[in-house]
């Protein structure tokens, strides 16, 4: 659940109103890519958390986005990328300080396309926390990110499809959704 | 994902601190190797996945040092493994911290007692004898947040559950939905 400041029923005049604040850490889940446009014209440069769950977002939105040099976390999770892959490798080589992305349940697909993307996460200096779950990532990828992926990192897989000789009996899924044990850790 | 993917990242990411495979074909094998090879893991889970009592062996034996987080929940265990799981091994147990073993047949015993650094536990649809269980949770002192939705004996009997609050004193989020107290 995001926690910080909610944007995404703010209408445009509203939010050019926080251009220039010291917002860091904000929600606008369920976003159009429009207000992901006006997101990266604000040029909120203290910003560092930022949850998109649920929206749409374009390859102009990533771009976009791709301005706010600041963000430290990223949540896609369960949004319809347009741009895909390509535009999101370049989003995270934008990003210098990038350390959480979330892609979880974004349609990514297996196959070639998907290299530059873990190309871009091999290369983004302080990524060390992805989620690729309910994407239908298959073996061939997960391996290629494998070989990426040689410095500390959290990684979620969850739901993440096998091959189609196993497809069908894969095991059952679980029937409530819950965030990852760890991060219901509490804070010491 | 299955198990040839998880020999891959087991060989390839050594220094993975934190993977989450629920849900996936990933059975004894991945999970075996992938615990012996990433010791640097804080936190798997294998929820749902094709893990048997095997996969809780590996733990018992091969705990990565750091592991404090394991989410063993819906592995179709049966009554005998489920008690396994709720024991994991002394050595691992002392030092978990969040357990999650939801929509297992726990016969729990007191094999709880063991985790004494537990702050989160997860137990929501275990069926479990609620004495023992009761018994088990009296034990754990430094719990914070405990899940015993629909937890209890079955067929679900009106459920009785004596929550030993006084023996939780740091309890703070707790549910229990679906029990008549």
């Amino acid at each position: 659940m995001c926690r910080g400041l909610s944007l995404a029923a703010l209408p445009p005049a509203k939010l050019r109103l926080l251009w220039g604040s010291s917002v860091s850490k904000a929600c606008a889940d369920g976003a159009s890519p429009a207000l992901v446009q006006e997101l990266g014209r604000g040029r909120l440069q203290q910003l560092r958390h930022l949850s998109l769950r649920r929206s749409r977002v374009d390859e102009r939105a990533l771009r976009a986005l791709a301005t706010i040099s600041s963000l430290e976390e990223l949540d896609f999770g369960e949004s319809t990328l347009v741009a895909q892959e390509a535009g999101l490798a370049d989003l995270i080589a934008a990003l210098p300080r990038l350390g959480a992305l979330s892609l979880s349940a974004c349609g990514l697909r297996a196959g070639d396309a998907l290299d530059p993307l873990l190309l871009s996460i091999h290369a983004a200096p302080a990524l060390r926390d992805l989620d690729l779950s309910e994407n239908d990532v298959d073996d061939a990828a997960v391996s290629r990110l494998g070989n990426f992926l040689s410095r500390a990192f959290r990684l979620r897989l969850t739901h993440t499809f096998a091959p189609a000789r196993t497809r069908h009996s894969a095991a059952p899924p679980a029937p409530a959704v819950t965030a990852p044990l760890s991060s219901q850790l509490p804070v010491t | 994902m299955t198990d040839e993917t998880a020999l891959v990242l087991a060989g390839a990411c050594p220094a993975l601190t934190s993977l989450d495979v629920s849900r996936t074909a990933v059975s004894d094998v991945g999970a075996r190797a992938l615990l012996a090879r990433c010791r640097a893991l804080q936190s798997v889970g294998l929820a749902a996945s094709r893990c048997t009592a095997e996969a809780i062996d590996s733990i018992r034996a091969e705990a990565p040092p750091a592991l404090t987080s394991v989410d063993l929940s819906y592995l179709q265990l049966a009554p005998c493994a489920a008690s396994k799981a709720a024991g994991v091994g002394q050595a691992a147990a002392t030092r978990l911290r969040a357990l999650a073993l939801e929509g297992e047949r726990i016969l729990l015993g007191t094999a709880l007692h063991e985790f004494t650094a537990l702050a989160v536990l997860r137990l929501a649809g275990v069926s479990a004898d609620l004495v023992a269980l009761e018994r088990g949770l009296a034990g754990l002192r430094r719990l914070e947040d405990v899940d015993l939705t629909n937890a209890g004996e079955r067929p679900f009997p009106g459920t009785r559950l004596l929550l030993p609050c006084p023996a939780l004193p740091r309890v703070c989020e707790c549910s229990i939905a679906r029990h008549q107290l």
